[in-house]
């Protein structure tokens, strides 16, 4: 019986896999654009997944560190011209790392709803300065344009769509690895004891302000990880990218595909790409419908589609019986 | 330090609710079981949350093995031998029993902060958590969610998740507290048993088992110790005894 | 900047706290008695102005218009607090947040489906749209009205809080919960009550406030985010101290706008995040559970 199970599921996963990995090349252009900004989006969401759905704490402030990773890369390969690819992503993620570390220790020093508010303040003064003060360098609200795709130093160019797509996709896959081996870590488990009783765990010896602190900053550099791609993918990057309206997307993304999931993330990204995408091609009335699929979501499907799933699972196995 | 704990001149008060008030005594490295009791609102709780670090007192100090705690955050208190279970069950709801042991067993191992190696992986954690869970009949449950334990076995797993650190000086918070009288016996038989090379500070309602389990009571009302000294000299005590008029004790 | 300059536009930013206190009024007490961060109020304010508009394009009765304005608000109170935040109580904070801001998205959206992107301005009543001379400078009288009514509203609602039963009522709820629902008192009921009354000062402040702010699409998040501002800086539990800092950060927000355009928010925001940090509870505010 269960080998029956977990024999379907796993024939589904593959044929999910084997979906990602080759119809690609034979769809049409606007599909592979979609499917790569999906992929990109999936890891941002899973960023902001570690940190609020596994560690508990609702940020607002996730596009601050995709903005700045992205801002990074637009700014050095356009205004600087730096062309080698490794250097640009090293010094982006320094950047985040630079500035999670900075802002992790303040952020931290409140609880729960104020650290919601702090992280959303702080995402909004970064963008007011990319606005204004940096105007400079980041060209206000126009944004930076041109920006060319990575030369990796090997015979492949990334230029096409479906070249990009690979490469977008062997990053996800590395970091969705590496996501899952902090899950199943002790550094995981604790994280998770910190989300549900914090104050146990304090009782217990944990230094739970030193496992929030790392994972901030963990989850700021995925978010960075995902910002890189996307200044490559967009050729384009504007302060909306900055703006609180992308952090709350993530937790968007991340209620409708499941909280605290490990594919939640892919899902919603998943979902919500698609759904703005078809949605948009009908009217112009997006964010009011994604509002309502939102609230639909947290009133009566409050485990998103990956908790639809499992409770799908639960119930075919009470059936079988 | 032959102290496992001293408390000085510890006071805490609630706005001007004083809780504990000027509070006096140690614990020497070698005593074993420590009971304290009093009525509703004398501050024992209030005086173990002042030991774990829960808040900071109001005035007074602390000493773990000759350490000046007072103003350690709580976590600190555990690395030098302290641990502690508390009187409302707190464990984690959405892991199993294996699960929660682990979090307790991990927490003073040096894999506490591995991220890449599975938890599975470490196998020494495992293995000791098979032994408490094995020697606590506990070990079919393992893997079953924490709410389908009866509340006696909660109870059970609260003092586990307490000991899994191998402390060296236990605060046990009211351990029999929701259980009927024989599975308070019960649960201080296994107290007895588990906890032979820990010093054990206890505090108790139930008197029977307060009286069977201690070497020495502390009598705590309204925030001061009125009593201190072995349970028969407890159990002379006039004022203890004005203290529990009405209440029925062994 | 000369002295008659300075004075019109600090009249100008106090006519616009008043309007913040309208919409943070009703935000601080929803905080303060649910624990709820209610981000559809901008959207209460917003469609209270455009449905205010309506019904004077079609009445030509301004005192009808204010009515229908603040009944509006008010009904999108009722509905929310009715079919969503009932759901919601006990549930995490975030989520409530989450869910008034899509709430707040759907709103915005059926505002631009009824009533178009296009910018809207609203002409003040006839007894009321002229200007008088202050310091040599021309001042429109309308303004000065806003500050009256600031004041009258928040009179009103000193009073209430502090000299009536209901008043007393909510200020128990709001200082403990579970002993004023030992002692009887229909909490849910109080609950509707604050929400529909915050909703109908917003609807209120959206249409009154029209001849000055206009009425366009993003009216609803440019407001909240100031009021939220207000409430974070100022705290809760204080009426006094939500008006001063709507006062406060109404003047700081229009001299900001005239003196430094780009950085008026970036330091708003700022002595947010500062006072986040340094105090949580706000300038004015008592502690928060």
């Amino acid at each position: 019986m269960s080998r029956v199970r977990s024999s379907w599921k796993s024939i589904l996963s593959a044929a999910v896999g084997a979906a990602f990995l080759l119809l690609v090349p034979v769809l049409p252009q606007y599909a592979v654009t979609l499917a790569t900004s999906i992929i990109i989006y999936s890891i941002y969401v899973s960023s902001a997944n570690l940190l609020t759905g596994y560690t508990g704490l609702v940020s607002l402030g996730q596009a601050m560190f995709w903005g700045s990773a992205a801002y990074s890369v637009a700014i050095l390969t356009s205004k600087a011209q730096i062309t080698n690819f490794y250097l640009v992503a090293l010094i982006g993620l320094l950047v985040v790392v630079l500035i999670s570390a900075f802002f992790g220790i303040l952020a931290l020093r409140v609880k729960r709803l104020y650290f919601m508010i702090v992280t959303f303040a702080f995402g909004h003064v970064v963008w007011c300065i990319a606005m204004y003060p940096m105007q400079k360098l980041t060209r206000g609200y126009d944004g930076i344009k041109d920006i060319a795709r990575p030369e990796l130093g090997l015979s492949v160019s990334l230029a096409t769509g479906v070249s990009f797509y690979y490469f977008v996709l062997i990053v996800a896959v590395i970091c969705f690895s590496v996501f899952f081996l902090i899950i199943r870590s002790p550094f995981g488990h604790a994280i998770v004891g910190i989300r549900d009783n914090e104050h146990r765990m304090a009782a217990l010896g944990y230094n739970t302000l030193l496992y929030k602190y790392i994972s901030y900053i963990l989850s700021a550099v995925f978010s960075g990880v995902a910002g890189i791609l996307f200044a490559y993918f967009n050729g384009y990057v504007n302060p909306s990218e900055l703006h609180w309206l992308f952090s709350g997307d993530a937790l968007m993304m991340m209620f409708i595909g499941g909280i605290g999931t490990f594919w939640g993330p892919l899902w919603g990204a998943l979902a919500y790409t698609g759904l703005r995408y078809w949605i948009s091609s009908y009217t112009m009335y997006w964010f009011g419908i994604e509002g309502i699929i939102f609230i639909l979501v947290v009133l009566f499907f409050r485990g998103g589609i990956a908790g639809f799933v499992m409770s799908v699972q639960k119930r075919l196995k009470w059936q079988r019986h | 330090m032959a102290e496992a704990l001293r408390v000085e001149n510890l006071s805490k008060f609630f706005g001007a609710l004083g809780v504990v008030r000027d509070l006096s005594f140690s614990v020497p490295a070698d005593q074993r079981r420590v009971v304290i009791i009093g009525p509703n609102g004398a501050g024992k709780t209030t005086l173990f949350n002042l030991i774990s670090g829960e808040f900071p007192p109001s005035g007074g100090a602390i000493y773990l093995f000759g350490t000046d705690v007072t103003r350690m955050p709580c976590y600190r208190r555990t690395r030098l031998g302290l641990a502690r279970t508390f009187q409302i069950t707190d464990l984690f709801p959405y892991f199993t029993l294996m699960e929660n042991l682990l979090l307790a067993l991990q927490a003073h191992d040096p894999c506490a902060y591995g991220i890449l190696k599975p938890l599975k992986s470490y196998s020494h954690l495992y293995e000791k958590a098979a032994v408490l869970l094995k020697e606590m009949n506990l070990w079919e449950k393992r893997d079953l969610p924490i709410g389908s334990l009866s509340h006696g076995e909660t109870r059970l797993v609260e003092i586990l998740l307490g000991i899994a650190a191998s402390p060296k000086i236990l605060l046990l918070d009211e351990p029999t507290a929701g259980l009927t009288h024989s599975e308070s016996l019960w649960l201080a038989n296994i107290i007895q048993n588990l906890l032979r090379d820990v010093t054990v500070i206890m505090i108790e309602h139930d008197m029977s088992v307060a009286f069977e389990l201690a070497e020495r009571m502390i009598v705590l009302h309204q925030g001061g110790i009125v009593a201190d000294g072995s349970p028969e000299e407890i159990r002379e005590n006039q004022k203890c005894r004005e203290i529990y008029l009405g209440k029925s004790h062994e | 900047m000369e002295f008659p300059m300075i004075v019109s536009q600090a009249l100008n930013g106090i006519a616009f706290g008043m309007l913040l206190f309208l919409l943070a009024a009703g935000l601080s007490l929803m905080f303060g008695l649910m624990g709820i961060v209610n981000l559809a109020h901008g959207a209460y304010f917003m469609v209270g102005g455009y449905v205010g508009l309506t019904v004077l394009e079609i009445t030509d009765s301004f005192p009808l218009a204010i009515v229908a304005g603040a009944a509006a608000g008010a009904f999108l109170g009722f509905l929310t607090e009715r079919f969503f935040m009932r759901r919601l109580y006990g549930l995490h904070g975030h989520e409530t947040i989450l869910l008034t801001f899509a709430l707040s998205l759907v709103l915005s959206d059926l505002s631009l489906f009824l009533w178009s992107g296009t910018p809207r301005w609203v002409q003040p009543p006839a007894f009321l749209d002229f200007s008088f001379s202050l310091l040599g400078n021309p001042y429109p009288a309308y303004r000065l009205a806003i500050i009256l009514i600031g004041v009258l509203i928040f009179v009103s609602l000193y009073w209430f809080q502090e000299r009536t039963l209901w008043g007393a009522i909510v200020r128990a709820g709001v200082d403990d919960k579970e002993m004023a629902t030992g002692l009887g008192i229909n909490i849910p009921l109080v609950f509707t009550m604050v929400f529909c009354l915050g909703a109908f000062l917003a609807g209120f402040g959206g249409f009154v406030g029209s001849p000055i702010l206009g009425l366009h699409i993003g009216l609803d998040v440019e407001i909240i985010m100031l009021a939220l501002a207000v409430v974070i800086v100022g705290g809760i539990g204080s009426l006094t101290g939500c008006l001063a800092t709507c006062l406060l950060l109404g003047i700081s927000d229009t001299l900001g706008k005239v003196l430094w355009p780009n950085y008026a928010s970036l330091t708003i925001y700022l002595v947010v995040v500062i006072v986040l940090l340094v105090k949580p509870a706000g300038l004015f505010g008592k502690e928060v559970k």
